[in-house]
């Protein structure tokens, strides 16, 4: 049971399985639409409304497989499971490298179909909060004017304002004024959270290479 | 003296006459013996000739003396006909050999032929040992005097049994082949037919279990769980139906020419290919005549012709991209109105000018592991119809195969009778 608002989309070109699926997952709690084709899902269906895919893999036209490859990484990517006719091996190596959650063999299971739709959207859940985050992140940064960025970028590097207006060629209490500002900007109470939050987003410092734990040299922008 | 030299001169010329007419005599006597040596050798080779045509060409000779009511008949007619070897024959013997459900007529044939020196030939049953059956042609032919009585009959009787069990047996074979690539035809399917079968299993598993969570509910909904079962039963009969046609063709049945719309055949082949025809993204448009008239013929024999041209074509059409893969079905009736012609023409690489009659030789391929054999029975199918299948190349790109079958008209059947037939000329 799912008691959110996700979705299951089911996509599946024969009637009688899409109709069976649909019905057995309504009946089972799950809110779910059904497309007859890849090309309808792609046309109808919206990138952020949160839930995951159920997809035949072998499908007239654009295949299971092939809908899943155009998805990957554009903003409608969300968490698949395969159903498939046959259960071939290469092809559902394929599906599990492009991040498939499952492979699912027809005629299928029902308590395995809950728990891979289960997992999926779970999965979804956690893209969306991660996505979520990492948007705020970004808003906030952009927020930013480039000076604070440059403090932003010696702070998390752990360096003292007296080094960073010795670097930057300003005054310390400037640099402690803007300090303060990106603190407040980036909603971060120590700078230990301000490393965590830039992290997310891939800005930062790159670990040092050196030997031993107490390896400190950071590098310099 | 004189009397004396006379009569020893008489008594001389005596002796040289009995002489002469000894000598004559015995000449005469050696020539006869010699040419009745040799008639009885001519006699002897000609009959040890006859035995050799007799046993080669399993035939017995006879004929029938009207004076003397007599009959001589060669050993081989007498086995044929199951007579003793030694018994004196008479016309009654020969009519009683005849099968009773064939005598009637054979006596109609013989009393009603009215012209001099007739020549009749005449398939019919006789009387073979213990309660045995035979069938037998027998030819004759009448002498009769310048009246038109008849005088003899002389003919000959040929057991039909040898021939009519290799016919059989060439049959049988022929059948078994045709049986055996129709089987090898639908191993090609199998994999898309145990995904088709998957659909409805898996839907009627879905439907299952969603009407066990349903009913497990404190007010289950009793409306969606009868719309439930009545999926359930239509998922279960589509289930059936593609075991059915599968079914249809795997067992060895017997050949059962019926009336039969083609349009009906080529939708049960269609649906049998369907799931083949799409793996390989092989589109399919048909064409029918309206009100095209019913065709003689036997379905599952059909369909396999019809099979093995569509499966050709697409196979074809393999080096064309995906979205480029059509067949067209087209049926329709011929100009004379006599025939329906179904052609299946497809946009692949088309055939070598010099391979149009070469590619329904048997064990003619272009297939990697093809055996050659399935344009070869497919012709031979459509020939055992009354029809032809012959390949063109289209105009612009592919191949076109066509064949013919006969319209059904009225009452009229293709089926063997089983009586004797009396040809007289």
């Amino acid at each position: 049971m799912n008691g959110t608002t996700s979705t299951v989309f089911i996509v599946d070109d024969a009637r009688e399985v899409r109709l069976g699926l649909s019905r057995l997952l309504a009946a089972a709690g799950y809110r779910v639409r059904a497309f007859e084709s890849a090309a309808c899902f792609l046309q109808e269906h919206d990138a952020e409304a949160p839930g995951c895919l159920l997809l035949d893999v072998c499908m007239p036209g654009l295949s299971g497989l092939e809908l899943q490859h155009s998805l990957v990484g554009s903003p409608g990517a969300r968490p698949i499971v395969f159903l498939t006719g046959r259960g071939d091996v290469q092809t559902s190596v394929h599906a599990m490298k492009e991040g498939a959650v499952d492979f699912l063999t027809k005629p299928v299971d029902d308590q395995e179909l809950f728990a891979a739709v289960d997992q999926a959207l779970k999965r979804d859940a956690e893209q969306r909060l991660e996505r979520a985050i990492r948007d705020t992140i970004q808003r906030r940064l952009a927020m930013l004017t480039p000076r604070e960025r440059q403090v932003m970028a010696h702070v998390i590097r752990g360096r003292l304002n007296k080094q960073i207006a010795a670097d930057l060629g300003t005054g310390e209490k400037t640099v402690k004024v803007h300090r303060a500002r990106v603190m407040s900007k980036m909603v971060a109470r120590s700078v230990a959270e301000l490393v965590q939050l830039a992290a997310r987003v891939g800005v930062g410092v790159e670990p040092a290479l050196g030997s031993g734990p107490a390896a400190m040299n950071w590098k310099h922008p | 003296m004189q009397t004396l030299f006379s009569r020893s001169l008489e008594s001389g010329a005596f002796a040289l006459g009995l002489a002469a007419i000894s000598i004559a005599v015995v000449a005469c006597w050696i020539v006869e013996r010699r040419r009745r040596l040799k008639a009885e050798e001519l006699h002897a080779a000609s009959k040890e000739r006859l035995a050799l045509i007799s046993s080669i060409a399993s035939c017995g000779f006879w004929s029938w003396d009207a004076a003397t009511d007599r009959v001589w008949a060669s050993k081989h007619a007498r086995n044929i006909l199951a007579l003793d070897e030694t018994a004196v024959l008479g016309g009654a013997s020969l009519i009683a050999a005849i099968h009773p459900d064939d005598r009637p007529s054979v006596l109609r044939v013989i009393n009603s032929a009215g012209s001099p020196a007739d020549t009749l030939e005449m398939e019919l049953r006789v009387n073979g040992p213990g309660s045995e059956i035979r069938w037998v042609t027998v030819k004759t032919h009448t002498y009769r005097d310048t009246k038109g009585a008849v005088q003899r009959v002389v003919g000959f009787v040929v057991d039909d049994g040898q021939r009519k069990r290799s016919a059989a047996e060439l049959l049988k074979m022929q059948h078994k082949l045709t049986h055996f690539t129709r089987v090898a035809m639908l191993g090609e399917l199998s994999g898309a037919l145990a995904h088709e079968l998957q659909q409805p299993l898996t839907a009627i598993l879905c439907n299952a279990n969603a009407a066990q969570l349903l009913s497990r509910k404190e007010n289950p909904n009793i409306e969606e769980l009868r719309e439930i079962l009545q999926e359930i039963v239509s998922d279960d009969k589509h289930a059936g139906q593609i075991i059915q046609r599968l079914r249809a063709l795997l067992i060895r049945g017997e050949t059962k020419f019926q009336d039969l719309e083609i349009s009906e055949v080529i939708s049960d082949v269609l649906a049998l290919a369907r799931g083949t025809l799409r793996e390989r993204n092989v589109q399919v448009n048909t064409r029918v005549d309206e009100e095209l008239p019913e065709v003689h013929g036997d379905r599952v024999e059909l369909q396999q012709v019809l099979l093995n041209l569509l499966l050709n074509a697409s196979e074809s059409m393999s080096g064309n991209p995906a979205r480029d893969r059509r067949i067209e079905v087209v049926m329709a009736l011929t100009d004379d109105e006599s025939t329906v012609r179904i052609s299946v023409l497809d946009c692949g690489k088309g055939i070598d000018i010099d391979q149009l009659e070469r590619v329904f030789d048997p064990f003619f391929t272009t297939k990697d592991g093809g055996m050659g054999l399935g344009l070869a029975i497919s012709h031979s199918i459509v020939a055992a119809h009354g029809g032809r299948l012959w390949a063109t190349n289209r105009p612009d790109r592919g191949a076109a195969f066509h064949f013919t079958l006969p319209i059904t008209t009225g009452k009229e059947s293709h089926e063997r009778h089983n009586e004797y037939s009396v040809h007289s000329g």
